[in-house]
């Protein structure tokens, strides 16, 4: 009896350690990388032909979370990139040459990520990274990629580490948080005085770079941060909401999921504290407002990328563009999937032969590119940031209205 | 990172916390249950759960379909799920497999999830509400009618699960098939169909538990897997042979885990449920790790 209940225990343990990876696995975990700052492939010969180049196509490739609890940005960050190549591909092409694009699932996972990159880079030979999404994930490949001096070109991956030359093959397209906070915390501190302000963040690199972005804003100013570090999949927001509620805080920052940022917002609501808030640029995609904008009345958010309203004819370009490829109405994500493969495009355009050596002397050329959808795009031999600035917008209803359009952070 | 740990705010912490352990323990009646009549374990449990309130969100949201309405049929897709679980895929497990119903149910979990993100999408979803938003303070906490309805579903659920197998013929040949499936088959209890029964009763409970978390929290195709996780370790701690220890781990666990991410911060509630399973491994009495049938329903 006693070796049968303990056979069965050692299968409880099994099936908790299964359940809890499983569950690791779906929810992400936080990378940081380090390393210096040699390494890009810098060299053009415009008679080189890189990997994944023949005569007749391009293969590039990225890896996404197609599956899982981040998958709606992946799979609409796809679509996007898919789009704008199918119709490129239609026009003829980019240097004579089709586009293949190859896109893997992470699940939003850096392991898994760091594996399918492999395949795509040692198995498939890509010729370049078109894009991603995703911050943990990403940063999971960065130093594969550094490794293998392979150039990738606006990743969706927000973070200190990246858009520097610390990793001089990646080409960032996005602010990363430090700059998104310390822009969106001036724009909350210019509306009016405020004592205390809370930050709810994804822990690890993701919270800790909002953080730094707020503290750069608070900066002189006498206000107080309170700073809760959350991990994705949290089943009980009430200890989060009564800390937030027990600070006083005038203002609460949140860099959440949606699911998180909707179930904290519950909590909130149900214990009875309303503050007003603040949020990621991701809170201004069109799938977070319609489930969640009834608990995010008035709240403001970062706007990394155009509002697809706005009258600025290359992004009614981009819409009409999109609803021809696709049949339907493009989100924030679709938009950021199609500004990666057009920058990627641009690059590939530009390039004096198609060797990565000669991308990378490409991206490097880029200076104020205007895609309509992102700020000016400028890329120089010792940057990689891409842009620095964000727009300002709030949920009124079921709509966002853009309250500032983007402001450079001057850096 | 602290907090400020004054009384009104860690009674309404902990009663959040209850909240969510009778949650946990609701699920956790659905595993026993189904581990004392078929001795598997069902990692897909949890999806059948989801199923149902990702169905019924879909049926209500995009198909138009009265909330009520959809709830029933999410919750009847539910308790189709998990018995077909068992029927297609747990009976089939030949004797002496040990370990094979945690990977074909682990496969499960994978293809219910899919489907559901293939059928609905992958987004996450905000749920019906039952009775989330409309509270009253009770000295000085606030209490919502979702939580006094999760609180008292727990106490009936337990009450009438506990009286049910240990006053009733039905519990009798439910507890002897649990014992012995070939003496009690030949004592005249039709086993199948009890079993059939016992997993189409955990399917229901996994869809009362699916609606109530997703009201509280949102709606996706992953949203009930850090549930299960907790549910598994209370039952681990617990005991998956015993009846009403392991329920009042489960509820006990809510209620240190909010603890724990009050006073020590969000990040700390998951690392601490995972150090008390240590700490009770360790320092609990062998007698109540081994001993089967104490405290058994």
């Amino acid at each position: 009896m006693g070796l049968r209940t303990a056979h069965r225990r050692a299968r409880l343990a099994a099936a908790a350690t299964g359940i809890t990876l499983l569950a690791a696995g779906c929810g992400g975990a936080t990378t940081s990388t380090t390393g210096d700052a040699a390494g890009a492939a810098t060299t053009c010969d415009p008679k080189a032909v890189g990997p994944g180049v023949t005569d007749k196509e391009i293969l590039l490739g990225t890896t996404m979370p197609l599956t899982g609890s981040a998958a709606a940005g992946g799979l609409g960050t796809k679509e996007g990139q898919e789009a704008f190549y199918s119709k490129l591909n239609k026009e003829g092409g980019v240097q004579g040459r089709t586009i293949k694009l190859t896109v893997l699932d992470d699940a939003y996972d850096p392991s898994q990520a760091q594996k399918q990159m492999r395949q795509l880079v040692e198995r498939d030979k890509i010729f370049a990274v078109s894009g991603g999404e995703g911050t943990p994930n990403f940063l999971g490949v960065v130093p594969y990629l550094k490794r293998q001096k392979v150039p990738a070109i606006a990743p969706y991956a927000p973070s200190d580490t990246l858009g520097n030359m610390t990793n001089p093959d990646v080409f960032m397209a996005t602010v990363d948080y430090i700059q998104e906070f310390d822009l969106l915390t001036g724009y909350v501190l210019k509306q009016g005085p405020a004592k205390k302000v809370a930050l709810v963040g994804v822990a690890g690199n993701v919270g800790d770079n909002a953080k730094a972005g707020m503290e750069k804003a608070l900066a002189g100013k006498g206000v107080e941060l309170l700073y809760i570090p959350e991990t994705p999949g949290t089943t009980d927001f009430t200890p989060i909401a009564s800390q937030l509620k027990q600070s006083g805080a005038d203002w609460v920052f949140l860099i959440l999921t949606n699911a998180d940022t909707g179930g904290l917002l519950q909590a909130v609501s149900r214990i009875g504290y309303t503050p007003k808030t603040a949020a990621w640029a991701g809170m201004s995609d069109d799938s977070y407002i319609k489930e969640f904008g009834a608990l995010s009345q008035n709240m403001i958010v970062a706007l990394e990328t155009a509002s697809l309203a706005s009258s600025n004819p290359k992004v009614q370009q981009f819409v009409r563009d999109f609803k021809a490829e696709t049949g339907q109405e493009p989100t924030k994500f679709n938009q950021l999937g199609w500004v990666q493969a057009q920058l990627t495009t641009e690059a590939l355009k530009r390039a004096k032969g198609l060797s990565r050596g000669c991308l990378v002397e490409a991206l490097e050329s880029v200076s104020g590119f205007e895609t309509g959808i992102l700020p000016p795009v400028t890329w120089g031999k010792d940057d990689r940031a891409g842009v620095d600035a964000v727009g300002i917008g709030q949920i009124k209803g079921d709509k966002l209205v853009v309250l500032e359009e983007t402001t450079s952070s001057g850096k | 990172m602290g907090a400020d740990t004054s009384a009104g705010g860690l009674t309404q912490v902990l009663w959040g916390g209850l909240t969510v352990g009778c949650l946990y323990a609701v699920l956790l009646l659905g595993v026993l249950i189904v581990f004392q009549v078929s001795k598997s374990i069902n990692f897909a449990y949890g999806q059948v759960g989801m199923v149902a309130a990702l169905g019924g969100w879909y049926l209500a949201s995009a198909a138009g379909l009265p909330i009520w309405s959809a709830l029933i049929i999410g919750a009847a897709a539910a308790v189709l799920v998990n018995s077909a679980i068992d029927f297609v895929a747990i009976r089939r497990i030949p004797e002496g497999r040990p370990g094979l119903d945690l990977v074909v149910t682990l496969g499960l979990f994978l293809l219910l999830t899919a489907v559901m993100q293939q059928l609905v999408d992958a987004n996450s979803h905000t749920f019906a509400s039952l009775g989330s938003d409309t509270s009253t303070v009770v000295g000085g906490v606030v209490v919502s009618v979702n939580d006094v309805f999760v609180i008292a579903l727990t106490l009936v659920l337990v009450t009438v699960a506990h009286l049910l197998l240990t006053r009733t013929s039905l519990g009798t040949s439910l507890r002897a098939s649990a014992e012995d499936a070939t003496i009690a088959s030949a004592a005249g209890v039709n086993v199948l169909r009890l079993r059939t029964g016992v997993w189409a009763v955990a399917g229901l409970l996994a869809a009362v538990v699916g609606y109530l978390v997703a009201s509280r929290l949102s709606v996706d195709a992953f949203y009930m897997t850090p549930i299960l996780v907790k549910v598994f370790i209370a039952g681990m701690i617990g005991g998956l042979d015993r009846f009403l220890a392991p329920l009042l781990v489960a509820v006990l666990l809510g209620v240190y885990e909010a603890g724990a991410a009050f006073l020590l911060g969000a990040s700390a509630g998951t690392p601490a449920v995972f150090l008390l399973i240590i700490v009770a491994l360790a320092v609990m009495p062998r007698r109540f790790m081994n001993e089967r049938s104490e405290v058994r329903a």
